[in-house]
């Protein structure tokens, strides 16, 4: 089992672990369900890199494995260090090529996505969001609403605009996937558009204190009418 | 085939992020009194002390299980990597457990040198001070709890000027945040602020 029989083994049991791994992460999803336009690109970011790297990862232990079996020792007498002193320049160069083109092919993307996420700076909705050991308030200028529940609306774009009272905390409601640092005497703003309505919850996701785990607020998407009422009752 | 492989690091580098230290300063460092351990003795230090150099400030405490020795290791390469104009500064976040002779030892077993790296203690309260007034980081103290668990502080870098203003905070535990810091250290000696 040598030469001829490396490319069909590798390829299998390359499949086979890529197929292992898809199956226990699409029973087990890795991420709770994305609720926001930007989430997708972020999902779609991770997918793609979690396929790539298990492709990859497939292709590494399945020719290790191949290795194990076709250049066991047999006897006593195999044992021993030995080794293959051809330059192998082909592999050589072709694996430094393959890994440059794929790096600058995920920059790229990356760049392409990072983007996206960020996008213009139109927003519907103006929210104000302070940090402060150890709560949010949120403040709605266009309603002068203040709360310590953060309301949006479904579909619409919201510009969320960051402040910090005392030290460094962090913006993330792990169902957007958008995680900002909120930073003591900066005015940081923050482009998220909610997608599917429901309740979510705001963590801080920077120590920033003895109380930091219970540094929470309740997060709400709704629909239009039900956020225009909201705007107008008492918080 | 060489050219090229010059050429990818050159590629990446100009896709990288572009930001740079805060243009304003973030928080200005108030006055503050704390004594600097050194190998061969103690000495006050205070906010004129850091005037004029650019720093790099971490905060651990000796007897960490944590990420304390890593954050210090981190610290001690950024030191490798950066022009000896910019100075290092470890501030002690268990003025208690960290004696003098303690905090030497440890700056002796990760190799710091005296010449740009300062270790600080100073009076709990002062530390407090610092810390929240100053670095706007926070730190608590759990007296209960075992001496290697006893403090929970932050992990962040802070990147400070030469006039004592905070210009960027960077997760001590990322190596692209190490490089970011780095690259705006840089800048910061650059621009000569």
């Amino acid at each position: 089992m040598k030469n001829k029989s490396v490319i069909p083994f590798v390829a299998v049991a390359a499949a086979l672990i890529t197929w292992a791994y898809h199956a226990v992460f699409g029973r087990w999803p890795m991420m709770p369900a994305a609720a926001s336009a930007e989430a997708a690109f972020v999902d779609s970011a991770w997918n793609g890199l979690f396929a790539i790297e298990t492709a990859i990862y497939g292709l590494v232990v399945g020719f290790i494995l191949y290795c194990l079996v076709a250049f066991r020792a047999k006897s006593r007498d195999e044992q021993g260090d030995a080794s293959d002193r051809s330059r192998g320049r082909l592999v050589e160069a072709g694996w430094i090529l393959a890994s440059t083109i794929l790096t600058l092919a995920l920059a790229a993307f990356g760049a392409k996505e990072l983007r996206a996420v960020v996008g213009g700076t139109h927003a519907d909705h103006d929210v104000e969001v302070r940090a402060s050991q150890f709560s949010w308030e949120i403040y709605y200028p266009k309603y002068n609403q203040y709360g310590s529940k953060l309301f949006l609306e479904e579909g619409k774009r919201h510009r969320i605009i960051l402040t910090s009272k005392d030290v460094v905390h962090s913006f993330w409601v792990p169902e957007f996937r958008l995680k900002q640092d909120a930073v003591p005497g900066k005015v940081i703003h923050l482009m998220l558009t909610p997608t599917v309505k429901g309740e979510y919850t705001l963590l801080c996701s920077e120590l920033c204190g003895a109380d930091h785990t219970t540094m929470t607020s309740l997060v709400e998407v709704l629909d239009h009418e039900a956020f225009e009422e909201q705007m107008k009752a008492e918080f | 085939m060489r050219r090229l492989l010059l050429a990818v690091p050159l590629v990446l580098a100009a896709c990288g992020p572009k930001r740079g230290p805060s243009a304003e300063p973030l928080t200005v460092l108030p006055e503050f009194a704390m004594t600097a351990v050194g190998p061969d003795g103690e000495s006050p230090f205070g906010l004129a002390d850091l005037k004029g150099k650019v720093w790099i400030a971490d905060f651990i405490f000796t007897r960490c299980a944590g990420p304390c020795p890593l954050m210090t290791a981190r610290l001690a390469k950024l030191g490798e990597r950066l022009p000896p104009e910019v100075s290092l500064l470890t501030v002690s976040v268990d003025p208690a457990g960290d004696t003098p002779g303690r905090l030497r030892a440890y700056a002796r077993h990760h190799g710091a040198d005296a010449r740009r790296w300062v270790f600080l203690r100073g009076g709990t309260e002062e530390t407090y001070r610092l810390l929240y007034a100053g670095f706007r980081l926070p730190m608590s103290t759990d007296p209960a709890a075992a001496p290697e668990l006893r403090v929970t502080h932050s992990t962040r870098f802070v990147l400070v000027d030469r006039a004592g203003a905070v210009r960027g905070y960077y997760d001590a535990l990322s190596d692209l945040e190490n490089d970011a810091l780095a690259r705006d250290a840089r800048r910061l000696l650059e621009a000569g602020s």
